[in-house]
């Protein structure tokens, strides 16, 4: 599989990497094992997740899969071989999608991104995933008030204190010195605060963010607008999540369908489902059917070809599913469909940011 | 025009709106140019944009510099410059301003150099209050394109060496304030950076297209307006009058702006729809389509100026009083619909 390394360090990572978002909890602890080990034998080293997974998230769950991920490794030893990614949580936001609403169970909710956070964070996720070291360090969200989910503009909110990236970057920089940590990372970030945290790893000498995990797929492609040129000028590239739009561009919620069993019947999400992303989902899905292939398939091709892209990060419940869209990954798209899905993107930019 | 605002940390403080100049010499004639600038003054609309490439559209050699003339000419004749703020650009490197320097503007001291006083001249005047980068020196993505593309480089002219150019005329005397036009967070973030570093010059504000049709600037660039202090100078509200409702189905109305001049930025398909479904809105609320346009646009917390323009006095007397005209909570939350059944048809 095509290889491209974290930003200006020396660490390669698959074109595809594992998400492990639905690890644990749609996904049971054997069947999650499996595709761990299925992923690698297909070439993926790079693996994605969080301390806060599985989704959605409740308190008698927080850590799961990190612990399932951490025993898979121990069982396989394949530690050394693998590209290890984790995030910290950031302050809990006002808005939590899922059963419990709030995400103030994370260590009572002090989870600004501040030296007391990233340590609690990193040390626990240390623990669960039963290593000394991350490859790949993020926090999982800015400590401020932006337009990181579902918000197209930013609208400033005066009232908002943040840590400043000053802080949440020295203390970054401390866990790579200790080496806790490989390399750091920023996710759901904007260019703002990803400028500020090159600025101060300029200034400061500290170590300098390597990659951004940012939503990407066909109905958020937001990340183009001002994102793409920190990525080519700056060497900061795309971990893309959500290339299929949590599974809407599979086509299967088309016309309001809701099949049994599948995540948004099960844990509805207002994303990627509005209007005008039903609008473009029916557009893409009118487009692949033309061209002989599978909405998702061209979903998936689209993403991995993007130049900014290092890394796609694709999720899946079944293994037979987690092969078809590590090959529509690695299949480019023709002339023909890059310049049909221009047409439907230019009718219909971004409508699930 | 009583609450004036300043123009980042700069000294300037400008009034809400700002009068465009761009077609002065092209759809507007000489005498017309100078009475509509009189009127914008007399209302507080004291602060000018231009361009040493205007008029617009179809910059050719022949009218090369022709807008700062006219400007010059007025503020001769009207005298008391410095109850006026003046801001000019310095084009970039094009295909559609080889016909200026020989097409040598790669935006490097020389290319400064010449074009401030170039424009200086023209204006007839010793400082211009703000000067701009028309566009980056360096492909990107901000004129008529959502996302970037990355290029093989053209080897552009590094972000220091001309804001040291352009420091160097604001110790001159010659430039009060500096602005960048047409340009992306990359961009803004690399010259703030390098003014910090180097102890340089600060840019005060970015001249963006903003409307109704094309609002990427809230994607990016707002959130460093409000956290850096480099505002928005906001062009085109109207989307080139396509906003002002005159052009719905496909009307082509004889002497405006688009029959004479057609233009794809505004007119897209997704354009249309969307300026459809805001001129229905407008007038579902008892509003005029044109100014709910400059309401909105001129409302924004991140704008520091909105730039106006129009041939007939009339026009001008609109945006102004729109400018200030208040947009009811259920109007506003009709934009949003709109905007997120159908977000930037334009860039």
């Amino acid at each position: 599989m095509q290889i491209g390394t974290l930003g200006r360090t020396s660490i390669s990572v698959s074109r595809v990497g594992l998400g492990t978002m639905m690890l644990g909890e749609m996904i049971p602890p054997a069947e999650a094992k499996r595709q761990l080990s299925h992923a690698v034998e297909r070439g993926i080293n790079f693996i994605d997740t969080s301390e806060m997974y599985p989704a959605p998230l409740r308190p008698t769950t927080f850590g799961l899969t990190e612990t399932l991920i951490g025993e898979w490794l121990s069982e396989t030893g394949l530690r050394d071989r693998l590209v290890l990614s984790t995030k910290v949580v950031g302050p809990p936001p006002r808005e939590v999608i899922g059963p419990t609403k709030t995400l103030a169970y994370i260590r009572d909710g002090k989870t600004r991104q501040d030296r007391a956070n990233l340590r609690a964070g990193i040390e626990g996720s240390l623990r669960r995933l039963k290593t000394d070291y991350i490859d790949l360090f993020q926090p999982h969200w800015p400590d401020r008030s932006t337009n990181d989910f579902k918000k197209l503009g930013y609208v400033h909110d005066p009232k908002d204190r943040p840590v400043p990236i000053e802080e949440t970057l020295d203390a970054l920089d401390e866990l790579v010195r200790e080496g806790k940590v490989r390399a750091i990372g920023v996710s759901n970030e904007t260019p703002w605060g990803l400028s500020r945290y090159l600025s101060a790893s300029e200034r400061q000498g500290k170590t300098r963010v390597a990659t951004i995990t940012n939503a990407y797929n066909l109905l958020c492609r937001t990340f183009e607008v001002g994102l793409a040129e920190f990525a080519h000028r700056e060497d900061v590239g795309l971990l893309a999540y959500s290339p299929l739009a949590m599974g809407v561009l599979s086509g299967k919620y088309l016309d309001g369908n809701r099949p049994d069993g599948a995540r948004l019947s099960l844990y509805p999400h207002p994303r990627y489902t509005s209007e005008a992303a039903q609008r473009a989902t029916a557009a893409y899905a009118a487009l692949a059917r033309e061209h002989g292939v599978s909405l998702a398939a061209m979903a998936l091709g689209f993403v991995a070809e993007q130049p900014f892209l290092v890394s796609s990060l694709i999720g899946a419940s079944t293994i037979a599913q987690l092969d078809a869209d590590i090959d529509a990954s690695l299949t480019p798209l023709t002339a023909d469909l890059r310049a049909g899905i221009a047409a439907i993107h230019a009718a219909i930019s971004n409508p699930g940011p | 025009m009583s609450v004036r605002r300043q123009l980042g940390r700069s000294a300037i403080a400008v009034p809400p709106l700002c009068m465009g100049t761009m077609t002065f010499g092209r759809m507007v004639e000489e005498e017309r140019a100078h009475t509509l600038m009189s009127l914008a003054a007399d209302r507080g609309v004291d602060f000018f944009d231009t361009g040493e490439m205007y008029p617009a559209p179809a910059p050719d050699a022949e009218s090369y510099g022709r807008t700062e003339r006219m400007i010059g000419r007025w503020l001769k004749a009207r005298g008391r410059r410095d109850e006026l703020l003046i801001a000019t650009k310095v084009v970039g490197n094009a295909p559609y301003t080889a016909h200026i320097r020989v097409g040598r503007n790669r935006l490097d001291r020389a290319t400064l150099r010449a074009a401030i006083e170039g424009s200086l001249g023209r204006l007839g005047t010793d400082y211009v209050d703000l000067f701009q980068l028309h566009w980056p020196d360096r492909k990107t993505n901000a004129i008529m394109q959502l996302g970037y593309v990355h290029a093989a480089e053209d080897d552009p002219v590094p972000i220091a060496e001309t804001l040291d150019a352009l420091d160097e005329l604001v110790r001159e005397g010659k430039v009060r304030a500096i602005g960048l036009s047409n340009e992306t967070p990359w961009g803004v973030w690399r010259f703030l950076d390098a003014s910090e570093r180097l102890g340089l010059e600060r840019i005060a504000s970015v001249q963006n297209a903003y409307s109704l049709l094309a609002r990427s600037y809230e994607i990016g660039l707002a959130e460093f307006a409000h956290r850096e202090d480099v505002p928005l100078i906001g062009y085109q509200p109207l989307a080139m009058g396509m906003l002002s409702g005159i052009y719905e189905d496909g009307a082509l109305p004889p002497g405006r702006r688009l029959t004479r001049h057609p233009h794809a930025r505004y007119t897209s398909p997704a354009a249309r729809r969307a300026t459809s479904a805001y001129v229905a809105l407008a007038r579902a609320h008892g509003l005029d389509p044109a100014e709910m346009a400059v309401a909105f646009a001129a409302s924004r917390p991140f704008m520091a100026s909105l730039i106006i323009a129009g041939t007939e006095p009339a026009q001008l007397e609109g945006s102004i009083a729109a400018a200030s005209m208040p947009l009811s909570a259920e109007l506003l939350a009709g934009i949003e619909l709109i905007h997120r059944d159908n977000s930037n048809p334009s860039q």
